[in-house]
């Protein structure tokens, strides 16, 4: 039992690592037009890409000092929101890393179908 | 409610001051989403907990929004610091039981437990005072997150240096040890007026250092630092060279200014600078003699300034040959 557990633990662990590179890939592909933390959250989970909110928020204040996101409260709505939305240089770094992701994602096929995986 | 508070309460304890309003007013705003897209009311507690368990650990959240730079030594420094630390505690301890055993001699009673509890009790903040020295260096030494880097340019590797160019890792570790220990006297000086030794028996307050004492303590911290980064580099070059003379000249002037003024006093005390008094050593501290102390500082920092002139007369001599030989270099290029 108690090796079961850890094997568990030791694929989440591993998981969670794979699919940390390509948060990145998910969030600013969603980002045409303006979102908010939750919505964002919302908008990846309908399209099956489940991430957490401690994750993605911090995440979303990276990209944004890192100039591919803008930011604004808006306060229009029931409560203060900020939304965020993709900008030029954001769109640019999006192409570049959805080709990057394309052919990382043949490489590995090949990779996978060689061993019989 | 008052959970959510207290949540945003507990994780802006974490966050940088610059954007904490910000980061909590976002993260309130996403747990009132996160309810409401639920049709949960914020008085349902289950649904409150579940909301900031989704969330995470108060602490964890805030170390996502921080800059990964959540320690006081980097990794770099921290085998420096390592040796620092071990030598500064191994000098201290066996400093502090010898003059307990030396004191103990005259009178045939010595507290072990008194002893031990004396040099234990140092140890702390000591360590601190070093922690807070390469705190220090670290501010000197860090470039910001999202500062592009250079690429590693292995054409721009030091060349490789004779053993004798090679910075001498115990001797630097040994000055940088002795300037701490001298730091954490000046410390206890400050904070009590005067020196106390052989487990708080005896006190000698001295005026001279008293005068000097920012000098003092400023030509110390220059010291340490000038020697950290020596021991960092490991090669002796022109700038850490320059640096060494510069800090040794430092020293030179307060040494020159404070043997001056112990001389001055003992002059004007009646005592004049003799070994005699240094032979009744023993009994005279015990008898809280001021004279036989300021006699004592007197030979100490004429002793210390002798070696720091023969170590800055040998810098400037390889320093001298540095350049002399960087000239010659230059002339044959250019013939």
């Amino acid at each position: 039992m108690i090796i079961q557990a850890t094997e568990q633990e030791g694929y989440e662990k591993l998981s969670q690592e794979l699919r940390r590179g390509v948060v990145i890939l998910a969030a600013l592909s969603q980002l045409q037009t303006p979102q908010y933390g939750y919505s964002l959250i919302d908008r990846l989970a309908e399209r099956g890409f489940n991430i957490d909110q401690g994750t993605l928020y911090p995440l979303l204040r990276r990209l944004e000092s890192q100039g591919f996101l803008d930011s604004m409260w808006n306060v229009e709505g029931s409560r203060p929101r900020r939304y965020y939305v993709i900008n030029e240089a954001g769109r640019t770094i999006l192409a570049q890393l959805s080709h990057d992701w394309q052919s990382l994602a043949e490489v590995m096929q090949r990779l996978l179908n060689d061993e019989g995986v | 409610m008052d959970l959510i508070e207290r949540y945003l309460g507990a994780v802006s304890n974490y966050l940088p001051a610059k954007q904490r309003n910000d980061i909590l007013a976002e993260l309130r705003s996403s747990i009132y989403d996160s309810l409401e897209r639920n049709d949960q009311a914020l008085d349902d507690q289950a649904a409150v907990v579940a909301a900031l368990q989704a969330l995470g650990e108060p602490a964890k959240v805030a170390a996502a929004y921080g800059n990964n730079r959540q320690y006081l030594i980097s990794p770099a420094l921290f085998p420096q610091f390592r040796s620092v630390v071990l030598l500064v505690f191994s000098i201290m301890i066996a400093t502090q039981l010898g003059l307990a055993l030396l004191g103990s001699l005259g009178n045939q009673r010595l507290n072990i437990i008194n002893t031990i509890w004396g040099v234990i009790g140092n140890l702390p903040a000591t360590f601190g005072l070093i922690v807070a020295i390469f705190w220090g260096l670290q501010q000197l030494e860090v470039d910001t997150e999202f500062e592009p880097k250079k690429p590693f340019d292995p054409r721009k590797l030091p060349a490789i240096t004779p053993a004798s160019e090679k910075v001498g890792r115990g001797s630097q570790l040994f000055g940088i040890a002795a300037q701490v220990i001298l730091l954490g006297w000046l410390m206890q000086f400050q904070a009590e007026g005067g020196f106390r030794w052989f487990s708080g028996q005896g006190f000698f307050e001295n005026p001279v250092i008293s005068q000097y004492f920012a000098l003092v303590v400023v030509a110390s911290i220059v010291n340490i630092v000038v020697d950290l980064v020596v021991l960092w580099r490991g090669v002796w070059q022109t700038s850490t060279r320059i640096a060494s003379l510069a800090a040794s000249g430092l020293s030179i002037i307060v040494l020159f200014l404070l043997i001056q003024g112990h001389s001055a006093w003992l002059v004007n005390a009646g005592y004049p600078n003799s070994l005699i008094e240094l032979s009744k050593l023993g009994t005279m501290i015990r008898e809280n003699n001021m004279a036989i102390g300021m006699s004592a500082f007197y030979y100490g920092l004429t002793f210390t300034a002798f070696f720091v002139i023969v170590d800055a007369g040998y810098t400037a001599y390889k320093l001298y040959q540095e350049r002399s030989r960087a000239q010659q270099n230059e002339v044959v290029a250019t013939a």
